[in-house]
């Protein structure tokens, strides 16, 4: 069963190896050492098993948790609604608890398939030697161990240990603690992560280095394909026979991969050059269809997409915003992915044509051998590479790091005064002539507090903020009403990217505040950054004044004609005016999202 | 300023030390007085390398602050540090070293080929250079972010710098392949602009610290692996096969 390969790899290197996959998602290798693995060593059947599933646990994970945390960022409602379910007593506990039991399931599954084959296998050796040794007794018990009950339990109690362990070496590798609202979930992603892991050592441990029993069918069907291959490819270097009813059952494997993701069958075959350019487009493709489709659905789910992967749109939000309600660029690249599919698996059908497997005779001179290396001439196979150099620039030039600023730094002005006007402040970001009754026009998110009318507005000084907080002037303010999107709901959408880019509420004491004043221009940049109250924290704060640097550039601030003065309130606490400690914050913190805009004069 | 002693340069050395316990073991030919004194050497020159980087970094780039921190840059900053500063600078330092100990202890005059022990020197020049390096950023890591970096160091850096080189070195062995003294030459550069390109791209991928940047880098720096263990199976084990067809042979697992 083993592999025939042996002479590849001693044993050191074996073990070396499996010790490195095992402990590759701490070191932060991703899935991508299995993938290796599993180009490196074909033959390697223990090994690979290994690596598949590392990948496996991955899926698993990616499957489980991603579509939560997409939801999360779609809109403001379902972060609400994930975000209160999550605050709930016990919840992480349950489901944890839940993937324990789903575990437990599981490995009693395989227990009861291997029971089941390990007695049908007992019984036909039972039936041999009654035949051939009638009077004689089989001496050995059940060999398989996933086949005991006891080794379940065993398993299921030390990869608590283990995952233990894991979680250990990860918070002293990261001591800071994630005060995030999605820190339960994430709590309980690494809690999946990791006891996956250990349940996948312990039990191939334990079952000296056999298939778990579940698996054993499609992992044998999966290393015949490997198998086949490897035949394959000696045979045509050593210009030997080779079946066709085997090159067919290539081709068979070749076609399924294609089908799960273009370019993966072009791969099996060691057609490299042909099948990683049309493997990098198709997930290029994927990305670009999912930007444009959740930008269609709402532009800030495009832009919080992007920030998922740590980049941003690198043209203005403004024409991104227009853009993005253009449904044809949607249309565009889900048609160029399922093109794609055709068009991988129309250059698959003719690498198997009769001339390039030998059957027919080449009369033109046109056949392709399978495993010669380098890159096949002929204008069907440089079009991937071709189109995926194309796609790279233009990836380069409409998704940039979160971190990449375009274009040049815009000079910081001088205006610093008068940077807080409330009378002016919602007159560009809430129509207050909205019905009272609209519905579900942004979420729901409640703005303003509880001053009913301009009459009845309370005096806000006009004086800078910093030295006398809001105390003159009138002030209009809405409460409890259903309004539209708002510029004020866009700045914090945008604000959650660098703060999930920076870990900043990760990393924030608690509790915290400190209020922050910053301009954004007419070309949507954002300027004369200041700390207008610094907190008892100097390294959070300065980290606040680069989150807020982080933020530009800004679609420009709709229905003004000059730059707007915005004052910022950031806090990690209760929201409740006790726990901070200056007016102005006192003041501040019952404002929508702790925020005053005000239209600078020009 | 608090300067660098022996631990800080032990813990250096221990983000090098399992890959040369690697390279060592999976190295199958014999290995000769001449094979121990080019990796001493390699050794000493990729701590040379370094040194001279470190000293001219000021000289040429008088205004960048050579940390290893994430910054804020724009896209043709971030091009210059990745390709220029890190890219060509440090392997031309690399690879002058690697060529210069494989013309002295690794190449056959008579035959104009390179001997196999060309990984052992590339391999060594890289892990000199990143024992060195690696101290320097570890030390002036703040204490409670030692453990995190060590970590990031041993397998990433170290390991990318050693993959790059030896991925080189195989360009070496490669060139043996051919008869004619310019293609000979052709492929010995187009290695050095492959391990330029290579160094440039992760670097350019993992400097702004987007998440699908840090996959792609890694993507490619275990493709990089891939490539080195399929090639150092040809022409490192297969050749050595081909004169004692009885010895175990083993493929790096670096």
């Amino acid at each position: 069963m083993d592999s025939a390969n042996s002479q590849y790899l001693s044993p050191w290197a074996k073990k070396s190896l499996t010790f490195f996959l095992w402990l590759s998602p701490l070191f932060s290798l991703g899935p991508f050492l299995a993938f290796g693995i599993l180009f490196a060593f074909p033959k390697e059947f223990r090994l690979r098993l290994k690596a598949i599933a590392v990948i496996a646990v991955y899926i698993l994970n990616w499957i489980l948790f991603y579509p939560v945390e997409l939801l999360h960022r779609s809109s403001m409602e379902w972060e609400g609604k994930i975000n209160a379910f999550l605050a709930q007593d016990g919840t992480t506990f349950r489901l944890k608890f839940g993937f324990f039991i789903v575990c437990f399931l599981f490995l009693l599954s395989n227990y009861l398939h291997s029971l089941f084959r390990n007695r049908k296998r007992e019984l036909v050796r039972q039936v041999r030697a009654n035949r051939e040794f009638p009077n004689s007794q089989i001496r050995t018990e059940m060999r398989v161990r996933d086949s005991k009950f006891d080794t379940i339990l065993l398993v299921l109690v030390l990869a608590l240990v283990f995952q233990y362990l894991f979680l250990y070496i990860t918070e002293s590798l990261n001591p800071q603690k994630n005060l995030s609202p999605l820190a339960p979930l994430y709590d309980v992603h690494q809690f999946v992560f990791n006891y996956s892991i250990s349940i996948c050592i312990l039990v191939f441990s334990f079952n000296r280095n056999k298939i778990p029993s579940l698996l054993a069918k499609p992992y044998l069907r999966y290393m015949e394909g490997i198998r086949i291959r490897e035949s394959w490819k000696q045979a045509v270097k050593t210009e030997g026979k080779f079946p066709l009813r085997l090159e067919l059952i290539i081709k068979q494997k070749a076609k399924f991969r294609d089908q799960l993701l273009p370019g993966f069958g072009h791969i099996y075959v060691y057609e490299y050059w042909r099948g990683f350019p049309i493997l990098f487009l198709t997930l290029l493709l994927y990305l670009f269809s999912a930007v444009w489709v959740f930008s269609y659905i709402s532009p800030i789910f495009g832009i919080q997409f992007l920030a998922g992967f740590g980049l941003k749109p690198g043209i203005p939000d403004k024409d991104f915003f227009i853009s993005s309600q253009n449904i044809a660029y949607a249309v565009f690249s889900l048609a160029a992915l399922v093109g794609l599919y055709f068009y991988s698996a129309m250059i698959l059908e003719k690498s198997f044509s009769l001339e390039n497997l030998g059957i027919k005779k080449d009369k033109d001179g046109e056949s392709e051998p399978f495993f010669k290396p380098g890159l096949r001439k002929g204008f069907r196979n440089v079009l991937p590479l071709s189109l995926l150099f194309h796609l790279v620039l233009l990836c380069l030039v409409f998704l940039i790091p979160i971190s990449i600023q375009r274009g040049k730094k815009k000079e910081q002005s001088a205006q610093k005064n008068d940077h807080f006007r409330p009378e002016k402040m919602e007159f560009y970001f809430i129509d207050p002539n909205v019905p009272d009754d609209t519905q579900g026009l942004n979420g729901g998110v409640i703005t303003g507090n509880e001053t009913e009318n301009k009459e009845k507005g309370e005096k806000i000084s006009n004086e800078k903020v910093a030295d006398n907080g809001p105390v003159k002037g009138y002030i209009k303010k809405i409460r409890g009403k259903k309004v539209p999107p708002t510029y004020s709901n866009y700045i914090s959408a945008k604000m959650r990217i660098p703060e999930s880019y920076m870990d900043y509420w990760a990393k924030a004491p608690h509790p915290y505040s400190s209020v922050v004043a910053y301009t954004i221009t007419q070309d949507g940049d954002v300027i004369d950054v200041e700390l207008v109250e610094a907190s008892d924290y100097p390294d959070q704060d300065l980290r606040t004044l680069q989150l807020v640097e982080s933020l530009g550039p800004l679609m420009p601030p709709p229905g003004t004609k000059s730059d707007i003065r915005v004052t910022e309130l950031f806090w990690n606490g209760p929201i409740d005016p006790e726990f901070v400690p200056t007016p102005l914050q006192k003041e501040m913190i019952n404002l929508f999202d702790g925020r005053y805009m005000e239209e600078i004069p020009e | 300023m608090k300067e660098m002693g022996t631990f800080d340069y032990l813990i250096g050395a221990a983000t090098v030390f399992p890959w040369a316990v690697v390279i060592w073991r999976a190295y199958k030919p014999k290995k000769g007085w001449q094979e121990v004194i080019g990796i001493l050497f390699a050794l000493v020159f990729g701590w040379l390398a370094t040194d001279l980087i470190l000293r001219l970094h000021p000289i040429l780039w008088p205004e960048t602050d050579f940390s290893p921190k994430k910054k804020v840059s724009l896209l043709t900053q971030t091009a210059h540090l990745a390709f220029i500063q890190a890219g060509i600078t440090e392997e031309t330092f690399k690879i002058f070293f690697i060529m210069v100990l494989s013309f002295v202890l690794g190449y056959d005059r008579k035959t104009k080929e390179f001997s196999p022990s060309v990984v052992l020197f590339g391999g060594f020049v890289a892990m000199g250079f990143s024992f060195i390096e690696n101290t320097h950023y570890i030390f002036r890591e703040p204490e409670e972010k030692k453990l995190n970096l060590f970590i990031a160091r041993t397998i990433h850096s170290s390991n990318i710098h050693l993959l790059i080189n030896l991925c080189f070195s195989m360009f070496l062995l490669k060139s043996n392949l051919k008869q004619d003294l310019s293609a000979k030459r052709l492929i010995v550069i187009f290695g050095f602009v492959l391990a330029v390109l290579q160094h440039g791209v992760v670097d350019f991928l993992l400097i702004p610290g987007a998440t699908i940047g840090l996959w792609i880098s890694t993507a490619m720096f275990v493709g990089i692996w891939v490539w080195v263990v399929t090639d150092w199976r040809i022409y490192v084990i297969e050749k050595k096969s081909q004169s004692n067809l009885n010895e175990p042979s083993e493929v790096p697992v670096i």
